[in-house]
């Protein structure tokens, strides 16, 4: 039987008065990569802050590994969630700060943090960029080092949001293999936004589709 | 024109020969300034981060309340809060007027306006990527509040800096609870209207360059945090 990762029942979230997102239903097995598609203003990136945990529905209610979501476990949901924004924020520090920021409010110490770091810097194709300030890099290496923060936490599930859009080949395609090798591990749950799903469809076969803000198509079996 | 620059000469000399009146005035305003500001500071900096990242009835209202708080005359402060300590008021029983504690109350609520309200910019003028970042990655409500203080730590100190030269500065807050009380709670601004209006240009002078060369070291130290981070 395939575990599902997230379960959304009945969800709407409303911008003001403006109604932008109304799923019924909708499973999302664990284990496996699904792109999210629609057009602009269909609701796919407010869909990735509910499942984020950033934002809470207006109605309804979004279930993680069978477990609903609520005020006493939203924190501990969000840290099993790594998210890519498609424009990242980057703080006022060097990389490896960026990097290691989410690790030190998680409790680990100094020595494990300096080696996850310099993995997941590794894995981003930026060893001996931990002392650049991240204020000073280009917008493909912004995106990596986010990137690289988010592979530090080793959560359960990625979101990524247009994580390739806007950025150079290198970065794309780097971004790219780090989505299929996610997705190859089988113990990783991935949601990826994309406007071309031609680009990504042959690593990604499932994919649930939006258009404004409802679930149009999905060929997710759960 | 030989005046002004006697004047000037004279307190240089009363500064460069550490005149004890001078520096135990300056001593006092630095003190009863900075105590008000650092309570300003812990009061106002969470009020102003917590205003700008919630939304809540009356916001507007309570932005505008704090905007003419900011530009309120420190007379009139002095004056309400002269009502409070004054023996018939509700707190004469603590014997808080003409003693610098009374002073740091007034300067307090003089400071706290300003530093609520220049946190509160500072915060809403962050990229509102930030706040979203930092819950993506895991942090708590304490932990995201010392990452938004760090991200705007320079429009924060500012503000801080902001109300330090604004309290520093004033007279009719320290006239009125401090009562100018030589040795004890005369302040620059106090001692430079006193001795001025008493003929002693040249202490008037004195003050006036020191309080001067206070607001230049405020700034050089504000320049170097900055340069530094």
């Amino acid at each position: 039987m395939t575990t599902l990762a997230y379960s959304l029942d009945n969800i709407s979230f409303f911008y003001g008065s403006r109604r932008v997102l109304n799923i019924k239903s909708l499973n999302i097995p664990s284990g496996v990569v699904t792109a999210i598609l629609g057009p602009n203003g269909s609701g796919k990136t407010t869909l990735l802050q509910l499942l984020s945990f950033v934002e809470q529905p207006s109605a309804g209610s979004i279930s993680l590994f069978g477990e609903r979501a609520g005020r006493a476990n939203r924190l501990s949901f969000r840290r099993r969630i790594g998210y890519l924004m498609q424009k990242p924020y980057l703080f006022d520090m060097d990389v490896f700060e960026n990097v290691a920021w989410a690790l030190k409010l998680r409790g680990m110490d100094a020595k494990t943090v300096q080696s996850v770091c310099a993995q997941a810097l590794a894995t981003v194709d930026l060893s001996g960029f931990e002392k650049r300030h991240a204020r000073s890099l280009s917008g493909g290496e912004a995106q990596r080092v986010a990137l690289a923060r988010a592979l530090a936490i080793n959560p359960d599930i990625f979101l990524f949001d247009e994580p390739a859009s806007h950025l150079d080949t290198k970065s794309q395609s780097l971004i790219n293999d780090i989505v299929i090798n996610l997705g190859e591990s089988k113990d990783r749950t991935v949601l990826i936004i994309t406007h071309d799903y031609s680009d990504i469809a042959r690593f990604v076969p499932n994919f649930i589709e939006l258009e404004s803000g409802s679930l149009v198509s999905s060929n997710i079996d759960s | 024109m030989n005046f002004i620059f006697q004047g000037i000469i004279d307190g240089l000399a009363l500064i460069a020969h550490f005149d004890t009146e001078v520096y135990f005035i300056v001593w006092t305003s630095l003190k009863v300034s900075l105590i008000a500001v650092t309570g300003a500071a812990i009061l106002g900096i969470p009020i102003g981060v917590l205003i700008a990242l919630n939304n809540f009835v009356l916001k507007r209202t309570l932005i505008i309340s704090l905007n003419t708080a900011m530009a309120f005359p420190t007379v009139v402060l002095g004056l309400i809060f002269y009502a409070f300590l004054s023996r018939k008021g509700p707190l004469g029983d603590y014997g808080l007027l003409f003693t610098p504690f009374g002073m740091e109350i007034g300067l307090f609520f003089l400071a706290t306006p300003i530093v609520i309200n220049l946190a509160l910019s500072a915060v809403q003028a962050l990229d509102s990527r930030l706040f979203t970042t930092c819950r993506t990655l895991g942090a708590n409500a304490w932990q995201e509040f010392r990452m938004i203080l760090r991200e705007a730590r320079f429009a924060i100190t500012a503000a801080a800096a902001l109300a330090f030269g604004r309290v520093i500065s004033e007279v009719g807050i320290a006239m009125m609870l401090g009562g100018n009380i030589k040795g004890f709670t005369r302040t620059m601004t106090t001692a430079i209207a006193l001795e001025t209006s008493k003929g002693e240009f040249e202490l008037g002078m004195a003050l006036g360059m020191a309080l001067l060369i206070v607001a230049l070291f405020v700034n050089l130290a504000l320049y170097a945090l900055q340069k530094n981070s």
